[in-house]
């Protein structure tokens, strides 16, 4: 059998699969993101209530400022008892409005940082992940039609180096091993160098990865994974 | 026990750059307008003799970047790489500074020593 046929089926159903985790992760975003209009327009609606309310209090206060000048400092005991008890109503709604007014903007700061900002980051996210598959996918293709002329293990660098750093580095790697090695080496030490370098190249990101990720987290990852493939 | 804390003579509390990313920037200051990724990995072999992975030194110039002391400009792709193009990169103020600073703490750690055997 052809390696070169073995290798890019092997690659396509790599990409398969990532792409079906991918349709996974957007469908349980599609549905966080149907839970926002009904919080966002909650918000929008506490937000839009509050300069009413801010209006209304302002008016009652006017009014009884000039309730209280109006008296001209000569009220009788009993008006002004009902005055205090006005101005004392009047405190408490003020309170329980700028209560209100903070537990609303700290709904809307809230909806932001947990709902919002979260949703469109993994919407980015998804994205940036489509984008490097189709990269990818394109690379695989220039590969299988023979249109890269560098050694078979170009295609690994596809699959384990980030994609933001793969156009520079699989072309450093390729301009090194046609300029320089090969005339230095000759072809077939050539070849050994650049397989030595996409390995420890591979070994170095795989290093780096799993810096980044605590170890729990790529535990669990592994064995998550391994379960999925024992399922399938 | 009284516990105050004492301040620290010397440098002011600064970035530290790894031995690495030292290497990796000097790399790039010695080659100027030329500082891609495989000049960059050849001029650390030519002047250190480590044969350091091209990865390696992707991950500590992306690291580089990020604390904003490089800068990248990205170039044309040419037949020789397949078609792909090249990034260079250059130092940045902030780089050469933070450069500097390690340096002296390394000049500073070894004021007074001489590193010979009778040393030791």
């Amino acid at each position: 059998m052809n390696p070169k046929l073995l290798v890019c089926w092997l690659f396509v159903f790599l990409l398969r699969r990532q792409v079906s985790a991918l349709q996974r992760r957007a469908i349980t975003l599609e549905r966080r993101f149907s839970t926002l209009p009904a919080s966002a327009a909650r918000i929008l609606a506490d937000l839009k209530q509050l300069p009413a309310t801010q209006a209304e209090l302002r008016a009652q206060l006017n009014a009884l400022s000039s309730d209280i000048a109006a008296t001209g400092g000569v009220a009788l005991p009993q008006y002004r008892e009902v005055l205090c008890c006005r101005a004392a109503t009047l405190q408490t709604a003020v309170a329980a409005a700028t209560k209100h007014r903070a537990d609303v903007l700290a709904d809307a700061a809230i909806f932001q940082v947990c709902e919002l900002k979260p949703c469109a980051e993994q919407a980015d996210w998804l994205m940036e992940y489509v984008a490097a598959i189709k990269q990818r996918s394109q690379y695989l293709r220039l590969w299988a039609h023979g249109e890269t002329t560098a050694p078979v293990l170009e295609v690994l660098l596809y699959f384990f180096v980030p994609i933001s750093h793969l156009e520079p580095l699989a072309g450093d790697l390729e301009e090194e091993y046609r300029t320089i090695q090969i005339p230095r080496l000759g072809p077939r030490a050539a070849q050994w160098w650049y397989t030595r370098h996409v390995l420890k190249t591979i070994a170095r990101y795989g290093a780096w990865a799993c810096k980044r990720a605590s170890v729990v987290v790529t535990a669990v990852g592994l064995l998550r994974r391994i379960a999925h493939w024992l399922r399938l | 026990m009284n516990s105050t804390k004492l301040k620290k003579p010397g440098l002011p509390k600064r970035d530290f750059l790894g031995e690495f990313e030292q290497i990796v920037l000097l790399a790039t200051l010695r080659l100027r307008d030329d500082a891609y990724g495989m000049t960059i990995r050849q001029e650390i072999q030519r002047c250190t003799g480590r044969d350091t992975s091209v990865g390696a030194v992707y991950i500590t110039l992306d690291r580089l970047l990020a604390k904003g002391y490089v800068s990248t400009v990205q170039g044309e792709p040419t037949e020789e790489r397949g078609g792909r193009a090249k990034r260079f990169y250059r130092v940045e103020g902030h780089g050469l500074k933070a450069l500097r600073h390690s340096q002296e703490a390394m000049h500073n750690m070894l004021d007074g020593l001489s590193l010979t055997p009778e040393t030791v």
